[in-house]
């Protein structure tokens, strides 16, 4: 391990480290522009320099990214020469930098602004005019300022090396090198938000967040973002009662410095105008304590009359892990037998359940976000990363970036196509070609373990090459890893990726498994299930036998009309919720509850590591809703307008007050360590604290469940519907952001060539599904299974038809 | 003792007989230099605009968060605050707002005259605040230095040279 002394102080570091990361671990921060630690250095800026005394005992000037560390190195960034050299190309840099430091949002988070007035530097000494550039527009997430350009060339080795985006490079030469489209126009890749974060001056900012507030005015909260399982961990910022922007947390477990713009741009939920902010009992406003006491007292009584099993208790995935633990206390006392479902979605429910325990039985290490770019053979099955969680698709681009293998066997691919061996493989032939890999990989011996048959037909799905292909390189890899979907795979083939976990576990391997769980705490919700319990309450629902109800973070889009009718004729019909909804105006009683970033809590990411969080803001009608014309508000209050609004599990546990008397946790210090002392697998909790890298779940004291996940109908049924979520615009908080709205574009079906080609499909299509007629447009993609329509989630679809079913499709033409 | 006493009672009998240097005010007005920090205006520049930006740099600088600004964008692009307020209840007139100013928006004038009986009298406001000359400083523009295009095309600013064309092959 070489040593060498940095401006004095002795270290060691690992062979190959360069002198930047050398610095970092001597404690001295090396300035840099260019450099950035997973894009890799390449002396553009010049701005890291420093002297180096070699074993020659000659000292020259190098740049500290591009200079590897050797043994006996001797490094000082503060001698005369190299401070010179950073003060000058410094001051080279600001001869072409606009005057605009006022006007640019940048201002006050600047890596430029910091490292001139480091130098000294105050006044542009020379009278040169200024090169200018016209700027482009980029969409609806990123403002473009060339001016502000010191060419360190970040943003074009973030978008196309490290993310793979097309669209968007560098350009000309000398001092006019321009960073844009070919032409102008939204940047398609779904990570471009990350060049707000990478770019060391103002040239690309937040348009969303243009103008409003500087970063440190800004109330900023450590939390998680809720709009999928990966769980990346976030900087949400506000002022004046309004939630202003989002930024990425550095989590080297989870995300690294990597967001997407789902997260990133798909806050504007929180101030949403409908959103309900006040507490209404029986159609009328009323206070927490009318409401609780009303709503106390009904189940109460329902229990005692018709017996608790008439209750139902459901909350959904986007709910924290305190208020699915709140829910399940609440069914205690004198409402124990209430029937409790953690999903609001019953084909989810069941196939996160079977994940989760697919997960468990396989008995190896879980994929953990961080894993994947490590991997050196990772297979991809049963999704489309991209669109389910963009992160994992970013991380697996990584893979194949370094040199490893990159195997996808999923239905409409559009990301990882270009670094990846891919086939389209219908969902109903999933389960086949996973088990036909870990025949591959256990020889002989491993398929006669398994009962496999050998998929001897080429037609659709994986090539038996490919197949044998993907088993013998898992086999070989010294870190093997398999993430799967969970919304494109039935039962079968949620058991054949555990088994394919076990049989690379036997042939010596360490493979890590992992899962895509739906919303934010799908995992969470998952471990505190003890069987599929919404299908039951569902039915019974529609057969009247549940005569109350309390529905936490619940979305009705799932359940058919007869189960929202029924709905209202409940006695009792408890809401809790943030976002307005036709749930919310029939219940008997409304609690508004917080938003993730409004709250304390945490959530299981897909991998089953526990984070917490800590609210940013408190919720109220922001200050600039209650402006006099253009003047702030001159009123004289004890509390914020509309400020009234509780955490779910506050109002869950002031609810079982109301109705059981026992007294309410005071504190989420409190809850988190009842439930850590009530199951082991919450023993996490106790320690959970917002900030930190979060801590992985113990897969060993998941409770083993009984769940029964259907097989996908066979391929040959004609037009087999899929529902799967699309990277903008499906996810349930972020498409209430009209930008993303508007650059996620109308939602179309995507169907393979063949398909379309027998339908003379012209650009949309008509469905019969359900008892109902859908028109959609709908596209030809490559990447899709013959025999199957991949229709994005936020397609209004019939309740109650399973996923895959056969669907009557007719060409429409789309005006 | 008596010397003391006689000593005391002259420096009396000669102030007595002195100029006094009290200014009779409000009949009389002082006079104060052209520095001096009294009420704060924010001035427009020579077009007749409004040369605040909400930058955000005063209420920074201000020492006890007199400063309340909301920033927004104007159709042609011209970055303003929307609500900019004071509130001269808590200034405490040390000038560091002005001085933090970029665009020489935020000057301080001459006048003291300010007292009020209610408080709330002493929160202003753009529409208080604003005047419509250039203050200290008739003839500076920061819109014409800055560099963007939104009083002038771009590269028409006074230190920009017209948009290069990165596609070009010319030198």
């Amino acid at each position: 391990m070489p040593e060498i002394l940095f401006d004095g102080r002795r270290v060691e570091v690992e062979p190959g480290t360069n002198l930047v990361e050398a610095g970092r671990i001597a404690g001295v921060p090396v300035p840099v522009f260019c450099y950035h630690k997973d894009l890799g250095a390449v002396g553009a800026c010049r701005v890291c320099a420093c002297t180096v005394k070699g074993g020659d005992g000659k000292s020259r000037t190098v740049m500290a990214c591009m200079t590897t560390a050797q043994d006996g190195m001797e490094v000082t960034t503060l001698d005369k020469a190299s401070v010179a050299l950073r003060k000058y190309v410094v001051e080279w840099l600001m001869v072409n930098h606009p005057h605009d430091c006022p006007i640019c949002d940048e201002g006050g988070e600047c890596q430029l602004q910091d490292l001139t007035i480091a130098c000294g530097h105050g006044q542009r000494r020379v009278s040169v005019p200024k090169r200018t550039f016209d700027n482009q527009y980029l969409g609806e997430f990123i403002q473009h300022e060339m001016n502000r350009c010191i060419t360190c060339y970040r943003c074009s080795r973030f978008y196309q090396e490290y993310a793979g985006g097309r669209d968007f490079s560098a350009t000309g030469s000398r001092d006019r090198v321009y960073f844009g489209r070919f032409e102008p126009g939204p940047l398609e890749s779904p990570f471009s938000g990350n060049l707000v974060e990478l770019c060391p001056t103002g040239v690309f900012t937040d348009k969303l967040f243009r103008y409003k507030s500087r970063v440190w005015d800004l109330e900023i909260g450590h939390s998680v973002c809720p709009h999928c399982s990966v769980g990346c961990n976030v900087h949400p910022g506000a002022r004046h009662r309004e939630l202003q922007r989002v930024r990425v947390r550095e989590n080297p477990a989870v995300n690294g410095v990597f967001l997407c713009d789902r997260g990133q741009f798909g806050h504007g939920y929180v101030n949403d105008p409908r959103r309900p902010l006040a507490v209404r009992s029986q159609g009328e406003p009323a206070t927490w304590e009318q409401a609780l006491g009303l709503a106390g007292a009904e189940l109460l009584s329902v229990a005692h009359q018709h017996g608790a099993s008439r209750l139902a208790f459901v909350a959904s995935t986007r709910a924290a892990v305190e208020t699915h633990l709140a829910l399940e206390a609440l069914a205690e006392g004198p409402l124990l037998g209430a029937r409790v479902a953690h999903f609001d979605d019953p084909e989810r429910e069941m196939r996160a359940i079977a994940a989760l325990q697919s997960l468990a039985a396989a008995g190896c290490d879980p994929l953990e976000q961080s894993d994947i770019a490590r991997c050196d053979v990772l297979l991809v099955a049963g999704t489309s990363l991209v669109d389910e969680a963009p992160l994992a698709a970013l991380a697996a681009r990584q893979v194949a970036r370094r040199g490893g293998k990159l195997f996808v066997l999923g239905a409409g691919e559009r990301y990882l196509d270009d670094v990846a061996r891919v086939a389209a493989v219908h969902p109903a032939r999933l389960a086949q070609e996973l088990k036909a890999v870990a025949a591959a990989i256990g020889g002989a011996a491993g398929g006669a373990e398994l009962g496999v048959r050998a998929t001897g037909t080429a037609g659709d799905g994986a090539a038996p090459d490919m197949t044998a292909a993907i088993g013998k390189a898992l086999a070989a890899a010294k870190r093997p890893g398999i993430l799967l979907g969970s919304d494109l795979l039935d039962g079968p083939a949620l058991a054949a990726g555990g088994a394919l976990a076990q049989a690379l576990k036997r042939s010596g391997a360490s493979p890590r498994l992992g899962f895509v769980f739906p919303g934010p705490n799908g995992f969470g919700a998952a471990a505190m299930s003890r069987g599929t319990a919404l299908g039951a309450i569902l039915a019974d629902l529609e057969a009247g036998k549940i005569k109350a109800a309390v529905l936490v973070e619940c979305e009705g889009g799932a359940w058919d009309a007869q189960q929202l009718a029924a709905l209202r004729n409940l006695e009792l019909l408890v809401v809790l919720d943030h976002l307005p909804g036709p749930l919310h105006e029939t219940a008997g009683v409304f609690l508004p509850t917080t938003a993730t970033y409004e709250s304390d809590g945490a959530f299981v990411n897909r991998a089953g590591r526990l984070q917490a969080f800590a609210r940013a803001r408190v919720p109220g009608a922001p200050v600039h809703s209650l402006f006099h014309g253009s003047s702030f508000p001159r009123d004289y209050r004890t509390a914020p307008p509309l400020s009234d609004v509780r955490m779910a599990w506050q109002a869950l546990e002031l609810l079982r007050e109301a109705a059981a008397g026992k007294p309410a946790a005071r504190s989420l210090a409190e809850l988190r360590a009842a439930s850590a002392r009530a199951n082991a697998l919450w023993a996490p909790l106790r320690h959970a604290t917002p900030g930190t890298e979060g801590t992985p779940l113990d897969l060993g004291t998941i409770a083993k469940v009984d769940v029964r996940v259907p097989a996908f109908a066979g391929e040959d049924q004609g037009l087999a519907a899929y529902r799967m979520d699309r990277t903008l615009g499906s996810e349930l908080l972020s498409r209430r952001s009209a930008p993303i709205l508007k650059m996620a574009g109308p939602p179309a079906a995507l169907i393979s060539p063949a398909d379309a080609g027998k339908l003379g499909m012209n650009g949309g299509l008509g469905l019969s599904v359900g008892g109902r007629t859908i028109e959609i447009a709908a596209r030809v993609h490559d990447l899709v299974p013959e025999g199957t329509l991949l229709v994005p989630r936020d397609v209004e679809w019939p309740a109650g038809v399973k996923q895959g079913s056969a669907v009557q499709v007719a060409a429409r033409v789309m005006a | 003792m008596l010397k003391e006493t006689l000593s005391g009672l002259g420096v009396t009998l000669r102030q007595m007989f002195r100029k006094p240097v009290t200014v009779q005010y409000p009949e009389e007005k002082p006079k104060v230099p052209d520095r001096y920090r009294g009420r704060i205006i924010l001035t427009r520049d020579p077009s007749g605009e409004e040369r605040c930006v909400a930058c955000y740099l005063c209420s920074a600088a201000c020492p006890v968060d007199c400063i309340t600004i909301a920033a927004a964008e104007r159709e042609d692009g011209r970055r303003y605050p929307e609500a900019f307020r004071i509130n001269f209840n808590r200034c405490i007139f040390c000038g560091l707002c002005a001085e933090a100013c970029p665009t020489l928006a935020l000057q301080m004038t001459t006048d003291f005259e300010m007292a009020e009986t209610d408080g709330r009298e002493l929160i202003y406001e753009k529409e208080d605040l604003l005047v419509d000359h250039g203050g200290k400083y008739p003839d500076y523009s920061f819109w014409d230095e800055a560099g963007v295009a939104v009083t002038h095309a771009m590269g028409h600013g006074h230190q920009d040279r017209p948009p290069s064309d990165p596609r070009s092959n010319l030198p």
